[in-house]
């Protein structure tokens, strides 16, 4: 292999600081996976399912959601009855946890006026 | 100018961390100058390379497109090596990278996930017609299951003896944009990088000759 040294190339080589990999490349996340056999709820899209209604009704009276692709944890301590109460509160009305805390928070913003 | 790929439909396995220290290897044995190629998107490399101090290796950005023009400027200007850094995926474009490799290496940890998954790069780089070697990466020290790992790798392809030990040294070193090699020049995974550069250095000039005779 030859050692010499390479000759002043500029443009080829990338600046300290700005190096960026290839802009063509295909995501990481490759397309969305494709259900072998379509579920039986989708059978009839006319009519959503109960839990698939609820949860549209909590999501038209909020804010839309935004995607976030990294989610991070968020810890801190309740009580165990506020945390039973919010848990079975999200899980009746078919919503993540992090879903209800976003309307939650959401809704006080606006209650504030922020 | 020799181009290395380095392609595991695997994530985890280790491409990033060995693309980069490889470039640095090249470069300690005198086999520069290496410069490294980021095709991730997740730009891991490029990463490590911005808070790098060190001017060497350098980093080429280019697109996918570029790729074939940009790496025979990059011989033409003097370059030794050039070393590419894949996602972890099976697609057209990943394939459009392999065909420009003279080696594609495919490291590959020891558990049966990775060896599962190993056919699927196996077969784009061999439908690309480029040699290939493995390196098992990230190998507790004295287990049974790497030397299976080893045992069913070599059935499929050769496998680079010198093994990567699953080491924080090797993390630890890329916080700052450095390697094992500069972090602790004597110790083992410095020994690991600088015979696995030996060893696919030894693998091309093979490949080569045997080019060479195929020719002749």
């Amino acid at each position: 292999m030859r050692s010499k040294p390479a000759e002043l190339s500029a443009g080829l080589v990338a600046i300290k600081g700005a190096a960026a990999p290839s802009p063509d490349m295909p995501g990481r996340a490759g397309p969305a996976p494709v259900p072998l056999a379509a579920p039986p709820a989708a059978a009839n899209a006319s009519q959503p399912s109960k839990s698939a209604r609820s949860r549209a009704r909590v999501k038209a009276a909020s804010e839309p959601e935004v995607k976030e692709p990294n989610l991070t944890p968020l810890n801190f301590r309740i009580p165990a009855s506020f945390r039973r109460e919010f848990k079975t509160y999200a899980a009746t009305h078919d919503l993540k946890l992090n879903e209800l805390l976003r309307i939650c928070f959401q809704a006080y913003r606006r209650q504030k006026g922020d | 100018m020799y181009v290395i790929v380095l392609a595991s439909q695997k994530g985890g396995a280790g491409k990033t961390t060995l693309a980069a220290h490889l470039a640095v290897a090249a470069e300690a044995a005198g086999d520069g100058p290496a410069v490294l190629i980021d095709t991730d998107p997740q730009g891991s490399l490029s990463a490590w390379w911005n808070v790098r101090k060190a001017e060497v290796p350098v980093l080429a950005p280019m697109t996918i497109a570029e790729l074939p023009e940009k790496l025979a400027l990059l011989d033409g200007a003097g370059y030794g090596v050039a070393i590419i850094d894949t996602p972890p995926a099976i697609t057209e474009a990943i394939g459009a990278v392999v065909v420009s490799a003279d080696l594609v290496l495919i490291p590959t940890r020891p558990s049966p996930h990775d060896l599962r998954a190993v056919g699927s790069t196996v077969s784009l780089v061999q439908g690309a017609g480029k040699p290939f070697v493995f390196a098992v990466t990230q190998a507790k020290p004295n287990t049974r299951l790497t030397v299976q790992a080893m045992a069913a790798l070599s059935e499929h392809g050769r496998v680079a003896p010198s093994i990567v030990h699953d080491r924080v040294d090797y993390a630890g070193s890329m916080i700052d944009g450095r390697t094992v090699q500069e972090i602790d020049p004597r110790g083992r995974s410095a020994a690991e990088m600088a015979e696995l550069w030996e060893f696919l250095k030894a693998q091309i000039a093979n490949g080569t000759k045997a080019q060479k005779r195929a020719v002749a």
